[in-house]
């Protein structure tokens, strides 16, 4: 089961991790996650996004396979 | 000397009822409860405040929470306190957003599978989504 790690600084700051993913699935779930915490109060400003290599790859994989 | 501190925290039309988790996670910390419509005093100052943490600071008489449209601040005369003021808000912030995170996931239908608080100090909360 694909796993969200979301974690918590002592500022509040918060980091997310997608774990277990395929493709861009892990942005989406991040998505609505981050609307949902708008309804309590809180708005996150992202500040920098990296694509694992894991989630390019599926990505590829998807394509090659659409292409034959 | 004393510092009467405002502190503002970036959290804006808070929910009430995670405030108040938030808040009594805080201040079971500081060996104390949450009361409402408590007024803060510190030298020279105070102010009537919709949650308070009242516990006997050197100068103070608790930690107050105040919301001015929409905006969340704290309010403490913190010279000598356990905490301070920037101390308290960034606490309230990191409990605020544990439980928003925990209430955000269980709407969406999402389980979360654990909560543990790292030697740094932060918390990591996994989330399984379907």
């Amino acid at each position: 089961m694909p796993i969200t790690r979301i974690v918590i600084d002592k500022r509040g700051r918060i980091s997310i991790e997608g774990i277990g993913y395929k493709g861009y699935k892990c942005i989406e779930e991040l998505q609505k996650i981050l609307e949902s915490l708008k309804s309590y109060g809180i708005e996150v400003n992202i500040e920098s996004q990296q694509l694992k290599a894991e989630a390019t790859t599926v990505t590829i994989q998807q394509t090659q396979k659409v292409v034959q | 000397m004393s510092h009467w501190t405002v502190c503002k925290i970036n959290i804006k039309n808070p929910n009430m009822q995670i405030l108040r988790y938030a808040l009594e996670m805080l201040a079971k910390e500081l060996g104390s409860y949450v009361v409402e419509n408590f007024e803060v005093k510190g030298w020279n100052h105070r102010r009537v405040c919709q949650f308070a943490i009242p516990m006997k600071l050197p100068y103070g008489n608790g930690y107050g929470i105040v919301i001015e449209n929409g905006e969340l601040k704290v309010v403490v005369d913190d010279h000598g306190a356990p905490m301070s003021a920037t101390e308290f808000a960034n606490k309230l912030t990191q409990y605020y957003m544990l439980y928003a995170v925990m209430v955000a996931s269980q709407q969406l239908g999402y389980q979360v599978a654990q909560v543990n608080k790292l030697e740094s100090g932060a918390i990591l909360v996994d989330i399984i989504t379907p």
